[in-house]
Protein backbone atom coordinates (compact mmCIF):
# COMPACT_ATOMS: atom_id res chain seq x y z
CA UNK A 1 0.00 0.00 0.00
CA UNK A 2 2.62 2.81 1.08
CA UNK A 3 4.70 1.88 -2.01
CA UNK A 4 1.91 2.22 -4.24
CA UNK A 5 0.96 5.54 -2.84
CA UNK A 6 5.18 6.36 -3.08
CA UNK A 7 4.53 5.67 -7.12
CA UNK A 8 1.73 7.57 -6.69
CA UNK A 9 3.48 10.38 -5.35
CA UNK A 10 6.67 9.91 -7.91
CA UNK A 11 3.32 10.05 -10.93
CA UNK A 12 2.18 13.39 -9.07
CA UNK A 13 5.60 14.74 -9.25
CA UNK A 14 6.03 14.15 -12.96
CA UNK A 15 3.34 15.32 -13.82
CA UNK A 16 3.35 18.24 -11.71
CA UNK A 17 7.00 18.92 -13.32
CA UNK A 18 5.29 18.81 -17.08
CA UNK A 19 2.91 21.58 -17.61
CA UNK A 20 1.46 20.16 -20.47
CA UNK A 21 0.93 16.30 -19.33
CA UNK A 22 1.64 14.08 -22.49
CA UNK A 23 -2.02 12.49 -23.05
CA UNK A 24 -0.64 9.35 -24.78
CA UNK A 25 1.36 8.30 -21.90
CA UNK A 26 -1.62 8.00 -19.59
CA UNK A 27 -4.38 6.14 -21.99
CA UNK A 28 -4.42 4.38 -25.10
CA UNK A 29 -6.60 2.50 -27.05
CA UNK A 30 -7.04 -1.73 -26.55
CA UNK A 31 -8.35 -3.64 -28.52
CA UNK A 32 -8.90 -7.70 -27.52
CA UNK A 33 -10.73 -10.75 -28.68
CA UNK A 34 -12.35 -12.23 -25.87
CA UNK A 35 -11.08 -15.56 -26.29
CA UNK A 36 -9.66 -15.35 -22.35
CA UNK A 37 -13.36 -15.10 -21.17
CA UNK A 38 -14.34 -17.63 -19.15
CA UNK A 39 -17.66 -19.32 -17.51
CA UNK A 40 -18.63 -17.73 -14.57
CA UNK A 41 -18.18 -20.22 -12.12
CA UNK A 42 -21.20 -20.84 -10.19
CA UNK A 43 -24.87 -21.38 -11.39
CA UNK A 44 -26.25 -23.68 -8.82
CA UNK A 45 -22.82 -25.00 -8.38
CA UNK A 46 -23.14 -26.60 -11.82
CA UNK A 47 -20.22 -25.47 -14.32
CA UNK A 48 -22.04 -23.63 -17.65
CA UNK A 49 -20.21 -23.93 -20.59
CA UNK A 50 -18.50 -22.06 -22.49
CA UNK A 51 -17.23 -22.34 -25.92
CA UNK A 52 -14.15 -20.46 -26.88
CA UNK A 53 -13.53 -20.43 -30.34
CA UNK A 54 -11.17 -18.47 -32.94
CA UNK A 55 -12.88 -15.07 -32.95
CA UNK A 56 -15.28 -15.82 -29.64
CA UNK A 57 -15.89 -16.79 -26.40
CA UNK A 58 -19.47 -18.74 -27.53
CA UNK A 59 -21.84 -20.17 -24.60
CA UNK A 60 -24.96 -22.31 -24.59
CA UNK A 61 -27.31 -19.48 -22.81
CA UNK A 62 -24.73 -18.99 -19.29
CA UNK A 63 -22.61 -16.34 -17.68
CA UNK A 64 -19.68 -14.89 -18.82
CA UNK A 65 -16.42 -12.76 -17.32
CA UNK A 66 -13.25 -11.19 -18.89
CA UNK A 67 -10.57 -9.63 -17.69
CA UNK A 68 -10.48 -6.01 -19.69
CA UNK A 69 -6.61 -4.61 -19.96
CA UNK A 70 -7.09 -0.80 -20.00
CA UNK A 71 -4.47 1.78 -19.46
CA UNK A 72 -5.17 4.91 -16.93
CA UNK A 73 -6.78 7.93 -17.80
CA UNK A 74 -5.60 10.92 -18.72
CA UNK A 75 -5.57 13.37 -15.58
CA UNK A 76 -8.44 15.72 -17.73
CA UNK A 77 -10.20 12.79 -18.26
CA UNK A 78 -13.77 12.23 -17.44
CA UNK A 79 -14.67 9.17 -18.34
CA UNK A 80 -13.25 5.53 -18.92
CA UNK A 81 -15.04 4.28 -21.99
CA UNK A 82 -15.05 0.94 -23.93
CA UNK A 83 -17.00 -0.57 -26.53
CA UNK A 84 -18.49 -4.23 -25.99
CA UNK A 85 -18.90 -6.40 -29.53
CA UNK A 86 -20.57 -9.39 -30.05
CA UNK A 87 -23.88 -11.43 -31.25
CA UNK A 88 -26.86 -12.64 -29.47
CA UNK A 89 -29.66 -10.80 -29.40
CA UNK A 90 -30.59 -10.14 -25.49
CA UNK A 91 -27.55 -10.20 -24.66
CA UNK A 92 -26.79 -8.24 -21.02
CA UNK A 93 -23.41 -6.95 -19.91
CA UNK A 94 -22.46 -5.20 -16.93
CA UNK A 95 -18.89 -3.45 -16.43
CA UNK A 96 -17.43 -3.54 -12.86
CA UNK A 97 -14.36 -1.62 -11.41
CA UNK A 98 -12.50 -2.28 -8.52
CA UNK A 99 -9.97 -0.96 -6.42
CA UNK A 100 -6.46 -2.40 -6.22
CA UNK A 101 -7.81 -3.46 -2.44
CA UNK A 102 -10.89 -4.82 -4.00
CA UNK A 103 -13.48 -1.93 -2.92
CA UNK A 104 -16.10 -1.62 -5.55
CA UNK A 105 -16.14 1.92 -7.07
CA UNK A 106 -19.36 1.22 -9.37
CA UNK A 107 -20.86 -0.36 -12.32
CA UNK A 108 -22.81 0.11 -16.21
CA UNK A 109 -24.61 -1.76 -18.30
CA UNK A 110 -26.62 -3.01 -20.76
CA UNK A 111 -29.33 -5.17 -21.39
CA UNK A 112 -31.45 -6.86 -24.53
CA UNK A 113 -28.85 -6.15 -26.93
CA UNK A 114 -30.14 -6.65 -30.78
CA UNK A 115 -28.49 -9.78 -32.46
CA UNK A 116 -25.00 -7.82 -33.19
CA UNK A 117 -24.23 -5.18 -30.97
CA UNK A 118 -21.61 -2.68 -30.59
CA UNK A 119 -22.15 -1.59 -27.31
CA UNK A 120 -20.55 1.75 -25.81
CA UNK A 121 -20.26 1.96 -22.02
CA UNK A 122 -18.32 4.40 -19.92
CA UNK A 123 -17.99 4.94 -16.10
CA UNK A 124 -17.10 8.20 -14.43
CA UNK A 125 -13.72 8.87 -14.05
CA UNK A 126 -13.85 9.31 -10.62
CA UNK A 127 -14.86 5.01 -10.69
CA UNK A 128 -12.08 3.99 -12.48
CA UNK A 129 -8.99 5.63 -10.61
CA UNK A 130 -5.28 5.10 -11.66
CA UNK A 131 -5.10 1.58 -10.07
CA UNK A 132 -8.53 0.03 -10.26
CA UNK A 133 -9.33 -2.86 -12.04
CA UNK A 134 -12.12 -3.43 -14.90
CA UNK A 135 -14.14 -6.45 -15.47
CA UNK A 136 -16.94 -7.46 -17.69
CA UNK A 137 -19.70 -9.99 -16.45
CA UNK A 138 -22.33 -10.93 -19.63
CA UNK A 139 -25.32 -12.62 -19.78
CA UNK A 140 -25.38 -14.58 -22.82
CA UNK A 141 -28.33 -16.17 -24.65
CA UNK A 142 -27.90 -19.78 -26.06
CA UNK A 143 -26.29 -20.39 -29.44
CA UNK A 144 -22.83 -22.24 -29.74
CA UNK A 145 -21.06 -20.66 -32.25
CA UNK A 146 -23.46 -17.84 -32.52
CA UNK A 147 -23.78 -15.51 -29.53
CA UNK A 148 -21.06 -14.69 -27.37
CA UNK A 149 -18.72 -11.84 -27.14
CA UNK A 150 -16.60 -11.34 -29.92
CA UNK A 151 -13.96 -8.46 -28.36
CA UNK A 152 -13.99 -5.28 -26.01
CA UNK A 153 -11.99 -1.94 -26.67
CA UNK A 154 -10.79 0.01 -24.32
CA UNK A 155 -10.59 3.76 -25.23
CA UNK A 156 -8.39 6.01 -25.27
CA UNK A 157 -10.82 9.37 -24.43
CA UNK B 1 10.33 4.02 1.08
CA UNK B 2 12.01 7.55 1.09
CA UNK B 3 14.52 6.32 -0.84
CA UNK B 4 12.12 4.92 -3.40
CA UNK B 5 10.03 8.62 -3.60
CA UNK B 6 13.48 9.97 -4.60
CA UNK B 7 14.57 7.80 -7.29
CA UNK B 8 10.63 7.85 -8.42
CA UNK B 9 11.41 11.74 -8.17
CA UNK B 10 14.98 11.35 -10.10
CA UNK B 11 13.60 9.64 -12.61
CA UNK B 12 10.84 11.99 -13.27
CA UNK B 13 12.80 14.65 -13.26
CA UNK B 14 15.47 12.63 -15.69
CA UNK B 15 12.04 12.53 -17.97
CA UNK B 16 11.41 16.09 -17.70
CA UNK B 17 14.49 17.32 -18.57
CA UNK B 18 15.06 14.97 -21.10
CA UNK B 19 12.43 15.60 -22.88
CA UNK B 20 9.80 13.21 -23.17
CA UNK B 21 8.79 12.52 -27.31
CA UNK B 22 5.21 13.02 -27.76
CA UNK B 23 5.12 10.03 -29.15
CA UNK B 24 5.51 8.15 -25.78
CA UNK B 25 2.96 5.68 -25.95
CA UNK B 26 4.29 3.59 -22.86
CA UNK B 27 1.70 3.36 -19.91
CA UNK B 28 0.47 1.13 -17.31
CA UNK B 29 -1.60 -1.55 -18.11
CA UNK B 30 -4.30 -2.74 -15.48
CA UNK B 31 -5.73 -6.12 -16.16
CA UNK B 32 -8.26 -8.31 -14.06
CA UNK B 33 -7.10 -11.68 -13.66
CA UNK B 34 -10.76 -13.40 -15.19
CA UNK B 35 -8.53 -15.02 -17.40
CA UNK B 36 -6.48 -17.59 -15.05
CA UNK B 37 -6.43 -20.47 -14.84
CA UNK B 38 -6.06 -23.80 -12.36
CA UNK B 39 -2.07 -25.27 -13.01
CA UNK B 40 -2.59 -28.57 -14.36
CA UNK B 41 -4.70 -30.31 -11.69
CA UNK B 42 -3.37 -28.35 -8.73
CA UNK B 43 -6.95 -27.32 -7.92
CA UNK B 44 -9.98 -26.05 -9.19
CA UNK B 45 -10.63 -21.94 -9.82
CA UNK B 46 -13.35 -20.06 -9.84
CA UNK B 47 -13.49 -17.13 -12.56
CA UNK B 48 -16.05 -14.54 -10.99
CA UNK B 49 -16.64 -11.18 -12.11
CA UNK B 50 -14.03 -9.62 -10.10
CA UNK B 51 -10.91 -12.30 -9.82
CA UNK B 52 -10.03 -15.61 -9.80
CA UNK B 53 -10.86 -17.38 -6.72
CA UNK B 54 -9.40 -20.63 -5.16
CA UNK B 55 -12.60 -22.49 -4.90
CA UNK B 56 -11.39 -25.00 -2.15
CA UNK B 57 -11.87 -24.11 1.47
CA UNK B 58 -9.01 -26.78 2.22
CA UNK B 59 -6.09 -26.71 -0.17
CA UNK B 60 -4.46 -24.05 -2.13
CA UNK B 61 -4.02 -23.66 -5.71
CA UNK B 62 -1.53 -22.37 -8.46
CA UNK B 63 -2.93 -20.24 -11.10
CA UNK B 64 -1.74 -19.29 -13.86
CA UNK B 65 -2.37 -15.75 -15.69
CA UNK B 66 -0.66 -13.58 -18.99
CA UNK B 67 0.04 -10.76 -18.02
CA UNK B 68 -0.04 -7.75 -20.53
CA UNK B 69 2.88 -5.36 -20.51
CA UNK B 70 4.28 -2.37 -22.73
CA UNK B 71 8.06 -2.86 -23.84
CA UNK B 72 10.62 -1.18 -21.20
CA UNK B 73 12.17 1.99 -22.80
CA UNK B 74 14.15 3.36 -20.84
CA UNK B 75 17.77 2.03 -21.15
CA UNK B 76 18.43 0.05 -17.27
CA UNK B 77 14.98 0.31 -16.81
CA UNK B 78 12.72 -2.85 -14.94
CA UNK B 79 9.67 -4.36 -16.00
CA UNK B 80 7.68 -3.91 -12.91
CA UNK B 81 4.05 -4.89 -11.56
CA UNK B 82 1.94 -4.57 -8.98
CA UNK B 83 0.10 -7.93 -8.13
CA UNK B 84 -3.08 -7.48 -5.60
CA UNK B 85 -5.20 -9.90 -4.48
CA UNK B 86 -6.46 -11.46 -0.93
CA UNK B 87 -5.22 -14.68 0.62
CA UNK B 88 -2.71 -14.76 3.40
CA UNK B 89 0.31 -17.09 2.06
CA UNK B 90 -0.10 -16.51 -1.44
CA UNK B 91 3.24 -16.48 -3.79
CA UNK B 92 3.69 -15.08 -6.65
CA UNK B 93 6.06 -15.32 -9.59
CA UNK B 94 6.64 -13.55 -12.23
CA UNK B 95 8.60 -15.45 -14.79
CA UNK B 96 9.65 -13.68 -18.37
CA UNK B 97 10.28 -15.91 -21.04
CA UNK B 98 11.68 -14.76 -24.24
CA UNK B 99 9.69 -15.17 -27.41
CA UNK B 100 11.83 -17.79 -28.33
CA UNK B 101 10.70 -19.81 -25.52
CA UNK B 102 13.70 -19.00 -23.32
CA UNK B 103 13.25 -18.31 -19.85
CA UNK B 104 15.03 -15.22 -19.43
CA UNK B 105 14.24 -14.23 -15.75
CA UNK B 106 11.58 -14.34 -12.63
CA UNK B 107 10.64 -13.21 -9.34
CA UNK B 108 8.93 -14.10 -6.48
CA UNK B 109 6.87 -12.26 -4.27
CA UNK B 110 4.57 -13.34 -1.41
CA UNK B 111 1.94 -12.41 0.60
CA UNK B 112 2.04 -11.85 4.87
CA UNK B 113 -1.38 -9.76 5.12
CA UNK B 114 -4.76 -11.25 4.04
CA UNK B 115 -5.23 -8.20 1.51
CA UNK B 116 -2.36 -7.83 -0.88
CA UNK B 117 -0.66 -5.57 -2.99
CA UNK B 118 2.78 -7.21 -3.95
CA UNK B 119 5.41 -5.33 -6.12
CA UNK B 120 7.93 -7.21 -8.36
CA UNK B 121 10.14 -6.14 -10.47
CA UNK B 122 12.57 -7.91 -13.42
CA UNK B 123 15.56 -5.83 -14.77
CA UNK B 124 15.10 -4.76 -18.41
CA UNK B 125 17.67 -7.45 -19.47
CA UNK B 126 15.61 -10.06 -18.16
CA UNK B 127 12.20 -8.78 -20.01
CA UNK B 128 13.66 -7.32 -23.37
CA UNK B 129 11.73 -6.07 -25.84
CA UNK B 130 9.95 -9.16 -27.64
CA UNK B 131 9.95 -11.18 -23.80
CA UNK B 132 6.36 -12.43 -22.49
CA UNK B 133 5.84 -12.20 -18.94
CA UNK B 134 3.82 -14.96 -17.44
CA UNK B 135 2.52 -14.70 -13.59
CA UNK B 136 2.33 -18.26 -11.29
CA UNK B 137 0.31 -18.05 -8.26
CA UNK B 138 0.24 -20.40 -5.40
CA UNK B 139 -3.02 -19.37 -3.47
CA UNK B 140 -4.05 -20.81 -0.22
CA UNK B 141 -7.64 -21.52 0.33
CA UNK B 142 -10.32 -18.94 -0.41
CA UNK B 143 -7.57 -16.54 -1.95
CA UNK B 144 -8.09 -14.53 -4.88
CA UNK B 145 -5.61 -13.04 -7.50
CA UNK B 146 -7.60 -9.60 -8.45
CA UNK B 147 -5.90 -8.01 -10.76
CA UNK B 148 -1.69 -7.05 -12.16
CA UNK B 149 -0.89 -3.70 -13.07
CA UNK B 150 1.93 -3.51 -15.64
CA UNK B 151 4.43 -0.22 -14.70
CA UNK B 152 5.25 2.16 -16.79
CA UNK B 153 8.80 2.83 -15.90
Amino acid sequence: MKLRMVHALGIAMYVASVAVPTPSAHATNINFGANQCQPYFRIGNVHNDVDITLNFSATDAGLIVCSIPRTPLSPTATTASFYIDGSGAGTSCALLSYNYTGAFLGSVSFANSPSTYDQYLSLPAAQVPYYAYTYLYCVVPGGFSTNGIRGVTSLDW
Amino acid sequence: MTIKALKLFGIATLILFAGLPASKTLANINVGTNQCQAFGDSGQVANVFNGTYNDSSTAGVVMVCHVLRSPITTTGGAAAFFVDGDGIGTICTLASYQYTGVLLGTVTVASSSATYDLYASLPQEQAPYYAYIYLYCSVPPGGVVRGVTAIDN
